[in-house]
């Protein structure tokens, strides 16, 4: 047995709830524990240890009965030399503790104080136990008490509530009794100076003949700074430690103190944590009674390591489950954390089916309708395949995270996942734990791969974007050649492109949307990449223009328009063109022009500021007025129209009035009932498209959409998607072959060559008459440039959509096919002619000289 | 004093004394230490070689025990042996002492199976000269 005694020089540092939690810590190791509350004159231990009666009116409920005696009358008995030991059953009682630690509490409290009779026992305790007379009596009978413990009881510690202060029973507890003393004191020059001198007196004290040296831990509690650190007390700590000794460092001069936080919490309940298996109680305050107690009792040092290591392993994966924090750039970050109220703890799970008995689960994490989802258990060094043979056979969860020792010692998390309906848990390579969205996006939590992620997406779960999206930059980013050994993640091209497809396949708008804006290369701030790629990426620029051109850009042509056109609402992006991406891959990559509406818009703002006389302060500020303009106009430029197309008014009109001369207004204005019936039955408008269709005038420009001559873009959803129907294709391709054609058209306009000239022979006019057309080698340049788009894109769908589309349209829209031939540099040649800057034509300009 | 006088005053004490532990009244002690004075006194009158002197001095010693003052007994018992006694009375004297050593062993039969009485008594001298925690010393 060894006795370990818990003192302070002065009172409310928390000695006796260290005791209460290192009683009950010690039985649930299985250890045999008696407690000795020796603090005559306050008395309370039994409070602390859970025994809420009242010994004055029985007030309060409690765990065990109290007994009628306690210390001060089993002293007093035995020192007026009582014939026979009085009854350890009338002065001790039995503290409940966990069935299964196999290890028991017996507490001897120091009498039914505050109860009148003990006050009237203790005044006479001096008197007859005469600590000081020459006998020895006294000291026996303290000594029998003391070894009757050990001999009847035969408990492995005896831990003594020792009198605060210097008493006679404090003084005998510690010097005499006890093996190890733990001196606890505050921060503060008193407690630490009458700390200090005990400890010395307790050092000097002789020592029994088979007693060791007395062990002294000093103990500074209630600490919310660094004392050590406090010049006041440097000198006091370092004598302390001489004294008594403290906790290693990292290297072997390294000693601190043992110390306990404050903890509010734990210390105003005074709640008994020690033993305690479920990770909410665990707090600084309980791990450092776990550090504390893993040193104080080596006989459980191992155990408490274990407990220790358990309950913060747990602690550390409920803190996990219950994250809050959003980092909208990550998938698992994405998806809201476990609410506190579905996860339990400490459960003993019993066979659902087939399987017999149960299993302890230290979490259990419960879905919405109260199923159970996953467990988590710390199995140590224990059998990791009956854990498993139990989770998998006997419940319903589809996640079991097991912690296992690993071989350094330390804990890992192995995760085993299955189907709702699956048999088995099959081990998993993630370590991220799932989420309980995870369980609704994913039939296995455990299988994340590409085509699961893709299914997720398909049936509209918005959450798996972000996972794809981070997984083609893990599988496409490189850095460049020079430094080949700086690669994050792994290069695996088809992978991404895979995924790219798989995105750009998407249907449900929402998920469209959402692909784009995660594709958004800005969307990645400098923080995130640099904690992401770390020093992988020197220029964040890098990861953003390969982004932009490699993913985002594709995706822009690819995904349905409607979402194109949401993603560029401002409240996406203020400020940004994110799309840009999009239109410089078709004027950069394919045309070999240079899209820049910025300074389109700025060299419009110059131009008009020369012509008016105004200050050059004002300029400034009319150039990015003209510039936010140009902005705004950029995200709005794209409309889906609802109006009958041009070429349907100019049908109606003509068909009216065979010789009719005029506007697209006035023939709006005087057909526009009969078109908008058109346009409201989609039978007629497809016997109409179908007439059309048969006449191979299915033009792109014009009919499907239409570049403006304000420079907006106008898509016809209606014709679309009746033209798709007579095609015998889907509305959504179709819909982005003539967004793409359409654009190309504006981009071979606004983009500059490398003379700095907008092409002004793409520049669109208002129609006089119905026979207007635009010029065939114009329209047949352009429909080249889709056709390079769309091949770059590697889009099948697109490409048989613009092939079946073709097939329908007038000659200038069908010429794509014997372009292909052509080298794109001879292409980019015809574009630049066709654009008609006089350097493009090899004509000589005013400037030349200069 | 006459020694009839003492030994009147002794069977007297010792009787009351024993009155007292008997009915089990508690000053018992100081009645002891009233017979212990009273052996003493007779002890002094008498020598060591007569019989009745040799009786005082066991009884002095015994009842210094009796009353609880062992610091006393070990006191007298020590100037008793001291003499130049007969070896009966110094047998005596040591029987005595190991009686109540026993007696005391025996009440504190848990106690004495790890400690010996010495020990308990080294730290009683202790903690009367120097205070709880050797603080005083």
């Amino acid at each position: 047995m060894e006795t370990v005694a818990f003192y302070s020089y002065k009172g409310g540092v928390g000695r006796s709830l260290l005791l209460a939690n290192a009683a009950r810590f010690l039985a649930t190791l299985g250890k045999g524990v008696v407690a000795l509350d020796f603090d005559f004159e306050a008395p309370g231990l039994h409070y602390k240890l859970g025994g809420g009666q009242s010994y004055v009116d029985g007030r309060r409920s409690s765990n065990f009965p109290l007994p009628a005696g306690g210390a001060v009358p089993y002293l007093i008995a035995t020192a007026e030399g009582a014939a026979s030991p009085p009854p350890f059953d009338e002065h001790m009682m039995s503290v409940p503790v966990p069935r299964d630690a196999g290890g028991w509490l017996r507490l001897m409290p120091a009498g039914p104080a505050p109860h009148q009779s003990y006050w009237a026992a203790f005044k006479d305790l001096s008197d007859r136990l005469r600590l000081s007379d020459p006998s020895g009596r006294g000291f026996m009978a303290l000594l029998d008490l003391q070894a009757r413990i050990a001999d009847e009881l035969k408990p492995d510690y005896l831990l003594i509530d020792a009198r605060t202060g210097v008493t006679e029973l404090g003084g005998l507890a510690t010097t005499v009794l006890a093996d190890t003393v733990v001196c606890m004191f505050v921060a503060n020059q008193e407690s630490l100076d009458g700390t200090l001198t005990v400890v010395e007196a307790l050092k000097g004290a002789p020592r029994l003949a088979n007693q060791k040296p007395i062990r002294v831990v000093p103990v500074l509690s209630r600490t919310a700074g660094k004392p050590h650190e406090d010049e006041r007390f440097a000198s006091g700590i370092k004598r302390l430690l001489e004294l008594g000794g403290g906790v290693k460092g990292q290297s072997s001069n390294d000693l601190t103190l043992f110390s306990l936080p404050h903890d509010d919490v734990l210390g105003a309940s005074e709640r008994l944590v020690g033993g305690e298996r479920k990770a909410s109680v665990f707090s600084p305050l309980y791990q450092a009674y776990l550090e504390l107690f893993e040193r104080l009792f080596p006989s459980g040092a191992e155990t408490a390591r274990r407990v220790l290591g358990r309950l913060t392993a747990v602690a550390d994966i409920r803190e996990d489950l219950t994250n809050s924090r959003r980092e909208p750039y990550e998938f698992r970050d994405l998806l809201p954390p476990w609410s506190a109220t579905a996860i339990e703890e400490g459960v003993l799970y019993k066979a659902e089916h087939r399987g017999k008995g149960s299993r302890y689960a230290d979490l259990l994490c419960r879905g919405d309708n109260g199923s159970p989802l996953m467990v988590v258990e710390d199995v140590w060094d224990g059998d990791v395949s009956a854990a498993l043979e139990f989770w998998g056979k006997s419940t319903h969860v589809r996640c079991a995270v097991l912690l296992v020792k690993n071989q350094y010692g330390g804990r890992e998390r192995r995760i085993f996942t299955r189907e709702p309906d699956g048999a088995d848990l099959h081990p998993v390579k993630r370590w991220d734990l799932p989420r309980p969205r995870e369980f609704e996006l994913l039939r296995d939590v455990g299988d994340r791969s590409v085509e699961t992620m893709l299914e997720a997406v398909g049936h509209g779960h918005i959450e798996a974007v972000a996972w794809l999206v981070n997984e083609w930059r893990d599988s496409s980013l490189t850095v460049d050649a020079m430094m080949p050994h700086h690669r994050s993640g792994q290069w695996r091209p088809e992978r991404a492109q895979r995924i790219l497809d798989g995105l750009a396949a998407t249907e449900d708008l929402r998920c469209a949307e959402e692909v784009l804006y995660r594709a958004t290369p800005r969307g990645y701030d400098p923080w995130q990449r640099e904690r992401r790629f770390r020093d992988d990426w020197d220029f964040g620029h890098e990861i953003e223009q390969t982004m932009a051109e490699d993913l985002f850009a594709p995706l822009f042509w690819r995904l349905p328009v409607e979402a194109v056109l949401k993603s560029m609402e401002p409240s996406h992006y203020p400020g940004e063109t994110s799309c840009l991406a999009g239109y410089r891959l078709m004027a950069e990559g394919l045309m070999g022009l240079r899209y820049d509406p910025d300074r389109s818009a700025l060299e419009d703002a110059r131009e008009m500021a020369a012509r008016l006389p105004a200050a050059h302060d004002q300029r400034d500020e009319g150039e990015m007025m003209w510039l936010d303009r140009s902005r705004r106009e950029q995200i709005e430029r794209v409309r889906l129209s609802e109006e009958a197309p041009p070429v349907l008014v100019w049908e109606e009109v003509l068909q009216e009035e065979p010789y009719w001369r005029g506007t697209l207004e006035e023939a709006r204005e005087k057909v526009g009932a009969k078109v908008n019936k058109l346009m409201e039955s989609n039978v007629s408008l497809r016997r109409r498209l179908k007439e059309v269709s048969g006449r191979r005038e299915l033009a792109t420009h014009g009919l499907l959409g239409s570049y403006e001559a304000s420079g907006r873009i106008a898509l016809y959803p209606q014709v679309i998607t009746a033209a798709a129907e007579v095609l015998g294709i889907s509305p959504r391709y179709l819909k982005s072959v003539v967004f793409i054609h359409i654009w190309a058209w504006a981009l071979a306009r606004e983009s500059y060559d490398l003379d700095g000239q907008r092409g002004y022979g793409f520049a669109p006019s208002p129609r006089t008459n119905p026979f207007d057309r635009e010029s065939p080698a114009h329209v047949t340049l352009v429909q080249a440039f889709t056709d390079r788009l769309i091949h770059l894109l590697k889009d099948p769908n697109l490409q048989a959509a613009f092939e079946k589309l073709s097939k329908q349209q007038p000659e200038p829209y069908t010429r794509w096919a014997p372009m292909r031939k052509l080298p794109l540099e001879k292409l980019r040649m015809l574009l630049l002619a066709a654009r008609a800057s006089a350097p493009a034509l090899g004509l000589p300009g005013n400037d030349e000289s200069q | 004093m006459e020694t009839d006088a003492l030994n009147a005053l002794v069977s007297g004490a010792i009787w009351r004394a024993e009155q007292l532990e008997t009915h089990g009244i508690r000053p018992a002690s100081q009645a002891w230490a009233e017979v212990s004075s009273l052996e003493e006194e007779l002890a002094k009158a008498l020598a060591v070689s007569e019989s009745e002197g040799r009786i005082a001095r066991r009884g002095a010693v015994r009842a210094a025990l009796k009353a609880g003052d062992y610091a006393r007994a070990h006191a007298l018992a020590d100037a008793y042996l001291a003499e130049e006694a007969p070896r009966s009375l110094k047998t005596a004297l040591r029987k005595i002492l190991e009686e109540d050593a026993q007696a005391m062993a025996s009440r504190f039969r848990f106690a004495s199976r790890h400690h010996s009485l010495r020990e308990a008594q080294d730290l009683a001298r202790r903690f009367r000269e120097a205070g709880a925690f050797g603080l005083a010393a």
